[in-house]
């Protein structure tokens, strides 16, 4: 890094940063696709999962999920972007140290994800299932990225910025904003906590998230990448620079808003349906520009797609990119979704996403990077084609299976006989008639996960005959105005006082009536302070000084402090308001038709939402932890064929206790939410340990393990006050009394299964776990012998 | 509904962040820089193999050349 004169410069890339996220994202890849391969052959086989609770379905698909989407596709985002940053900006990373930090934080993250997911520690909210330990080293690595990329972007040597660097910033900003709202959740121990949300709440941050970390995790980023690799790879700029620009200011100012759209017909208010599914139709349009734009850029260079593989990689990225944003759209229709929504179809369109768009220019940047990180040329040309002929073919395999499938569901749960009732009553009727595309579904992922061992191997063969290089590039020094340093200005009085009215500010959001005025004061104090100190310090302009020529630092800081400020004094808004809980719940009838109306002022107390039972607080954990949602929905939409299958639809209300919500996303089985009293304890029983007794050919997994787990009786009692503080009217005597409660009820579950010559532990996990499932959809169940009698 | 303010709340600001840094980049006449700066991917480090030997793009082969063009 010595410069030759005062304005050209000999600079030395961190190249090696690059390297080590490349040989994450394959090993991670690899990982992320066995445990794919592994989940998808249990639902073909049931018992590959040899009957091992931490192999079970519902806690390896969390696992394969955050794999694909932070492992994978995560480690191969930082490796593009500190490849493309340090060259569109001309100058290294400002911190090596940070980037390292980046690195190993991100590693020790993903480890971390794949020990506590198996091991049931989880959420259970899609993407953000990991613990809050987990959590806040997430926030803590993300900040030391933002710090060492925006650091790097005031130190550049290129004034003007590439598009490329526009879809990072957005990345950047965005990512934290979601994943901490998303995350906010009052912590029971040090594994364990509950989401300040509930029901319908906790839903809707749940799929603001989901849906804008596919919009921020999974795609901006990946289109900066595109927009440098491919140009590069071509030889040739992007097509239109100006369309790339508004690819990239439509696509902020439009993702943001089309989340409600994986909760349609659900109990989300209509209008907030009606303004996701607008927004995601609206997405289309800049969505296929960028694409346009992608495929365009090769134009010239068709011929090329013989002969060379990474265009060819990029190519069909590109494609997939291009269906997979014409496909969520058209999910988004109301209509469509009324069919698609909660099938295989869904499943096919993220494995569209991940596996053909993400998976495909991550291979195309490898083969791309690795000759050139190593100083060398592609071990073998042949072995790439293999890969991407093998990938290509296993990912059409896959989603074709899918997509008739998903169908298919849709179409057997619908289907009403003459009379008006359902032609296909027993769920277990469509399973089977998917059985032979499940297999289908299983080969094709086998087969595109071989192409990505293929691309593995040739890429360790390639950096074998190689060595590490570092890029170097003399550059012209872009004069800097000569204010303070980085340091310097995180150190300013300024910047400090900002952030402590910001501190106060929280203070009093999250306060009680007595602390907020002491916080309030504190917060007078500092101001008066910060205007002292300001006059005194020089005035003003001295403030001034400190942020002019940083309007993106400055910006970025002014954002974040706002939208702390802000979230902190909304939350409690959030958290009070569900401590109005009496609204009455209709009952649960049978037939839809004498539902809501017949509810008569008498019986209406009866029905107001009650709080679960302790013993059915830990069965609902038991519940959450195994990952029941990825497989079964809580949420009947208010269709026909719903109602006569499910029960009664859903309402907002009855979730109002549910920290956090559990209406998944996908049925794999059938939808749960009004279960109670549908089937005697002894079914439950035989159906957990083994539920092809009871349900021949189903594909749920086994849960024999339940019966000789004990729940920890020392957890109800902090549960029960977490609950409390978010709102659930739990007395302190019913705290207290928690444990005897828990244990009567698990008794009177005990002694009516040994009425049947059947003995369970009443304080074992299953007895939990049926308490909890005979409450769904109904008020209170009895917890002791006298209120059973009393009935 | 009450959490609808705090996503509505979040969302609003990132898009008016968008919006200011949108600004930003037209003060700083980014968009004038177009032609220039979609040439920017196009350079190649120093010491790269194919800024002295034109390679292909997986870094084998003869590049852009035509195949009777190059060795
Ligand atoms: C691999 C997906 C899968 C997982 C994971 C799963 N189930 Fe199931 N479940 C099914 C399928 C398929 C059926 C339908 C066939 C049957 O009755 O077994 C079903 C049926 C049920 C039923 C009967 C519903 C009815 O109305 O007939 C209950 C109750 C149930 N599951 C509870 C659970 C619980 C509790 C868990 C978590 C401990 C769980 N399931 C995990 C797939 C799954």
């Amino acid at each position: 890094m010595e410069s030759q004169s005062a304005e050209t410069r000999q600079i030395v890339y961190d190249d090696a940063i690059t390297r080590a996220f490349i040989w994450a994202s394959v090993l991670f890849g690899v990982v992320a696709l066995l445990v794919g391969v592994l989940v998808a052959t249990q639902l073909v086989f049931w018992q590959a999962n040899a009957g091992i609770s931490w192999l079970s379905f519902g806690r390896l698909r969390p696992l394969h999920t955050n794999a694909a989407i932070f492992a994978f596709v995560g480690n191969m985002m930082f490796a593009g972007i500190y490849y493309t940053t340090q060259r569109l900006l001309k100058t290294r990373m400002a911190s090596d140290m940070l980037s390292w930090v980046n690195f190993w934080g991100w590693q020790a993250i993903i480890v971390a994800a794949a020990v506590s997911l198996p091991l049931g520690l989880t959420q259970s909210k899609e993407y953000a299932e990991l613990i809050w330990p987990i959590d806040v080293l997430v926030a803590i690595i993300w900040v030391v990225f933002a710090v060492n990329f925006f650091w790097t972007l005031a130190i550049r040597n290129e004034k003007n910025l590439y598009v490329s660097l526009w879809f990072y910033i957005a990345t950047i900003v965005t990512i934290p904003v979601l994943y901490i709202v998303n995350n906010l959740q009052l912590p029971t121990s040090f594994l364990h906590s509950y989401s300040i949300y509930a029901g319908v709440q906790d839903a809707l941050v749940q799929w603001w998230y989901g849906h804008n970390a596919v919009g921020f995790f999974l795609t901006t980023p990946i289109l900066g990448i595109m927009y440098y690799f491919i140009p590069k790879a071509a030889g040739r700029p992007v097509y239109s620079y100006r369309l790339s620009v508004v690819h990239f200011w439509a696509l902020i100012f439009l993702y943001i808003w089309a989340g409600p759209h994986h909760l349609l017909y659900t109990a989300l208010p209509n209008w907030a349906q009606t303004l996701g599914m607008l927004f995601s139709i609206m997405l289309w349009a800049p969505s296929w520009g960028g694409m346009l734009n992608g495929l365009l850029t090769l134009r010239g260079a068709w011929d090329k797609l013989r002969t060379d593989p990474v265009l060819k990689f990029f190519a069909v990225a590109v494609t997939f990119y291009g269906m997979s944003t014409f496909e969520g759209p058209l999910l988004s229709i109301k209509s469509v979704n009324g069919l698609a929504h909660y099938t295989d179809w869904i499943i096919a369109h993220v494995h569209g996403g991940t596996l053909g768009w993400n998976g495909f220019m991550a291979a195309g940047m490898f083969y791309w990077l690795i000759p050139r990180l190593y100083r060398t040329k592609l071990w073998s040309r042949q072995w790439a084609d293999a890969h991407f002929w093998t990938s290509t073919f296993g990912i059409l395999m896959y989603i074709v299976a899918m997509w008739i499938s998903g169908i298919n569901q849709g179409l057997y749960w619908r289907a009403l006989d003459g009379e008006g009732f359902l032609l296909y009553p027993d769920f277990v009727e469509t399973l089977l008639s998917q059985r032979i595309l499940y297999h289908m579904r299983l080969l094709g992922g086998v087969i595109y996960f071989s192409g990505l061992i293929v691309m593995a191997i040739n890429l360790i063969m390639t950096a074998r005959t190689g060595r590490a290089v570092n890029g170097e590039a003399s550059v012209v020094a872009l004069p800097r105005n000569t204010g303070p340093g980085f340091a310097e200005l995180v150190r300013s009085k300024p910047v400090v006082i900002s952030l402590l009215i910001i501190l106060a500010a929280v203070l009093v959001g999250v306060s009680t009536p007595i602390t907020a005025p002491a916080a309030l004061a504190v917060g007078v104090l500092l101001a008066v302070a910060a205007i002292i100190g300001g006059g005194l310090g020089g005035g003003m302009e001295k403030w001034h000084s400190l942020l002019e020529g940083r309007p993106l630092t400055f910006t970025v800081l002014t954002l974040v402090a706002i939208l702390i400020g802000g979230v902190a004094e909304l939350i409690p808004t959030v958290v009070l308001r569900s401590e109005v809980p009496d609204v009455p719940v209709p009952p649960m009838s049978a037939s839809p038709e004498t539902s809501s109306d017949a509810v008569s002022a008498a019986t209406e107390s009866e029905y107001k939402q009650k709080p679960y039972s302790p013993l059915e607080l830990i069965g609902r954990d038991i519940y959450v932890r195994e990952g029941c949602y990825n497989c079964h929905s809580q949420m009947i939409r208010p269709f026909r064929f719903e109602t006569l299958r499910y029960g009664d639809y859903s309402r907002a209300e009855s979730y109002i206790y549910d920290h956090p919500f559990q209406w998944g996303s996908k049925r794999t089985g059938p939808d749960l939410h009004r279960l109670g009293g549908k089937y005697p304890n002894l079914w439950h029983y035989l159906h957990m340990r083994d539920p092809r007794n009871t349900s021949p050919g189903s594909i749920m997994p086994e849960y024999r393990f339940l019966t000789d787990k004990k729940i920890n009786l020392r957890v109800i009692e902090p549960k029960m006050r977490a609950m409390k503080k978010l709102g659930v009217p739990y007395s302190d005597s019913e705290i207290e009394g928690g444990v005897e409660t828990a244990r009567s009820q698990g008794a009177l579950i005990a002694t009516d299964l040994a009425a049947q010559d059947i003995t369970l532990d009443p304080e074992s996990e299953l007895a939990a776990l049926i308490a909890y499932l005979q409450r769904l959809g109904r008020g209170p169940q009895p917890t002791t012998l006298e209120k059973a009698q009393g009935r | 509904m009450e959490v609808l303010i705090i996503t509505v709340f979040c969302s609003l600001i990132l898009v008016v962040g968008g919006l200011l840094l949108f600004f930003r980049s037209i003060r700083q006449g980014d968009f004038e820089h177009g032609d220039r700066l979609s040439l920017l991917p196009l350079e190649e480090d120093d010491n790269s193999v194919a800024s002295k030997e034109n390679k292909g793009s997986d870094g084998e082969g003869k590049g852009f050349l035509p195949d009777h063009l190059s060795t």
